[in-house]
């Protein structure tokens, strides 16, 4: 096999391997952050309607 | 429901009770090791690669949100402390080939283990602010994991051989007590461990509350 | 019938939380709140099956073949918190913004639970040493995963039913938690041989 593509191939692999699952992580994370926005926010309006 | 928020406030209270007491951080040192704790060497060997592995822990943890934004902190720390994790690993082989031969996936398990307690109690969703480990709280998880581990290991050898570092322990070399062949036996030992770490802490905490109401 | 040999060996004979205590830690706090007890095993279970499946066929299929196989328990960590994360989210989606932040937080302590990292792990070893056959290594991960699940629910239940006043002080919260977590081992290796031997 090509010296190139064995020297280039396994960081490659490790750097996808992690960063995918890394990414659902992320995701997640936005997913979270969206629903302390969305429960500041009604935080807000029923202290405004006091 | 009013009364299922009930209940789960009031067992969110009864784990937050039990998380937040050093016999909890004396068990969770210990207990990822423990199964591997079947002589004092590879007790002893354990319970150091635990303690280093929480002491990294600790500092990845409040290195990591220095230049990682809130997102990706957590898959950050948690490749950095795995990648530790694996380090140790290596080191131990190292090390302690044979041992860690014997020791097998264990080591690498324990490190991991280690480290998510400490990650899930700084950076955990379920952490309050004032809640987070002190400096002395990783100190005394890290040395209880190599003193408890290590006092399993020799418990685990002497009553289930019969013998430490190839020292016979007199009667009971010939009659050895199967139980402690087995993860069971290990068990009891940490349970006896954290009932005299538990009585410790009460005992300080009874002092400590009998001072304020004698200042009082 | 190899492969459900491997169930029922990975749940009953080598099961992952009281027979090789991988995971315990997660397994007695997780008993904290036993009126979920079913949801956490559910949870944990199906997140261990899902983590061996996964993290096998990534790892035999493309850490190990280019030598990259040092990493794995790295990458196995992330992909184990992205799986019962990403669960949780899904879960979680149609609930209000409350319950959401919720589920997420309860999920923290599933996924860092080395249980997960075990039976990838385990697996791993099996592969490089070229004893493991694919049923094999499916059968051990969905086992591991039944018998995590067995694990989480009977220990939530029976330690639940372990009235504290009736305990000695000294033996309160950790100590008997920890001697209940002996005696649901000492049960296990009772049937150890047994069940997967029925298959074999």
């Amino acid at each position: 096999m090509d010296p190139l593509i064995q020297t280039l191939v396994p960081p490659i692999i490790a750097v996808m391997a992690v960063a995918v699952p890394a990414l659902v992580l992320v995701a997640v994370a936005a997913f979270a952050r969206r629903a302390e926005r969305e429960l500041a926010a009604e935080d807000v309006s029923a202290a405004a309607e006091d | 429901m009013a009364l299922n928020e009930t209940i789960a406030r009031a067992q969110d209270l009864r784990v937050r009770s039990m998380v937040h007491t050093r016999t909890f951080v004396v068990v969770a040192a210990s207990l990822p090791g423990l199964a591997a704790a079947s002589t004092l060497v590879n007790g002893a060997l354990m319970g150091a690669a635990v303690a280093v592995s929480i002491v990294c822990a600790a500092i990845l943890t409040r290195l990591v949100p220095r230049f990682a934004g809130r997102v990706a902190q957590v898959p950050v720390a948690l490749m950095l402390n795995a990648v530790v994790a694996i380090l140790l690993g290596f080191a131990l082989r190292a090390v302690e080939p044979v041992a860690h031969q014997a020791l097998g996936l264990y080591p690498v398990l324990a490190c991991a283990s280690g480290m998510a307690s400490i990650l899930v109690a700084e950076m955990g969703l379920e952490t309050a602010e004032g809640e987070r480990f002190t400096a002395v709280d990783i100190v005394f998880a890290a040395v209880s994991a190599v003193v408890v581990l290590a006092a399993c290991g020799c418990l685990t050898e002497l009553l289930f051989t019969g013998q430490v570092l190839g020292v016979a322990a007199g009667p009971l070399a010939n009659s050895s007590i199967a139980i402690f062949g087995k993860s069971s036996g290990s068990l009891l030992i940490l349970a006896l461990v954290a009932i005299i770490v538990q009585a410790t802490e009460r005992s300080h905490a009874g002092a400590e509350d009998g001072k304020e109401g004698e200042r009082a | 019938m190899s492969f459900i040999n491997a169930i029922f060996t990975a749940a009953l004979d080598n099961n992952l939380v009281f027979t090789q205590v991988i995971g315990l830690l997660s397994v007695i706090v997780l008993a904290g709140r036993p009126t979920e007890a079913l949801r956490y095993a559910g949870l944990l279970g199906l997140a261990t099956a899902t983590s061996g499946v996964l993290g096998s066929a990534l790892y035999a299929g493309f850490l190990a073949p280019w030598g990259t196989g040092y990493f794995a328990p790295a990458v196995l960590v992330v992909l184990n918190a992205a799986i019962v994360c990403g669960a949780a989210a899904v879960m979680a989606r149609g609930l209000s913004a409350a319950e959401r932040l919720e589920a997420l937080r309860r999920a923290t302590i599933p996924a860092v639970s080395s249980a997960l990292l075990g039976v990838s792990l385990a697996n791993a070893v099996a592969a490089d040493a070229g004893t493991a056959t694919v049923e094999g290594l499916m059968g051990t991960a969905i086992g591991s995963g039944i018998g995590v699940f067995l694990a989480v629910a009977l220990f939530s239940l029976i330690r639940n039913r372990v009235d504290d006043t009736l305990v000695p002080r000294a033996l309160r919260g950790l100590p008997i938690s920890l001697v209940t977590a002996s005696l649901m081992a000492l049960a296990f290796s009772g049937v150890a041989g047994i069940a997967g031997g029925m298959f074999a």
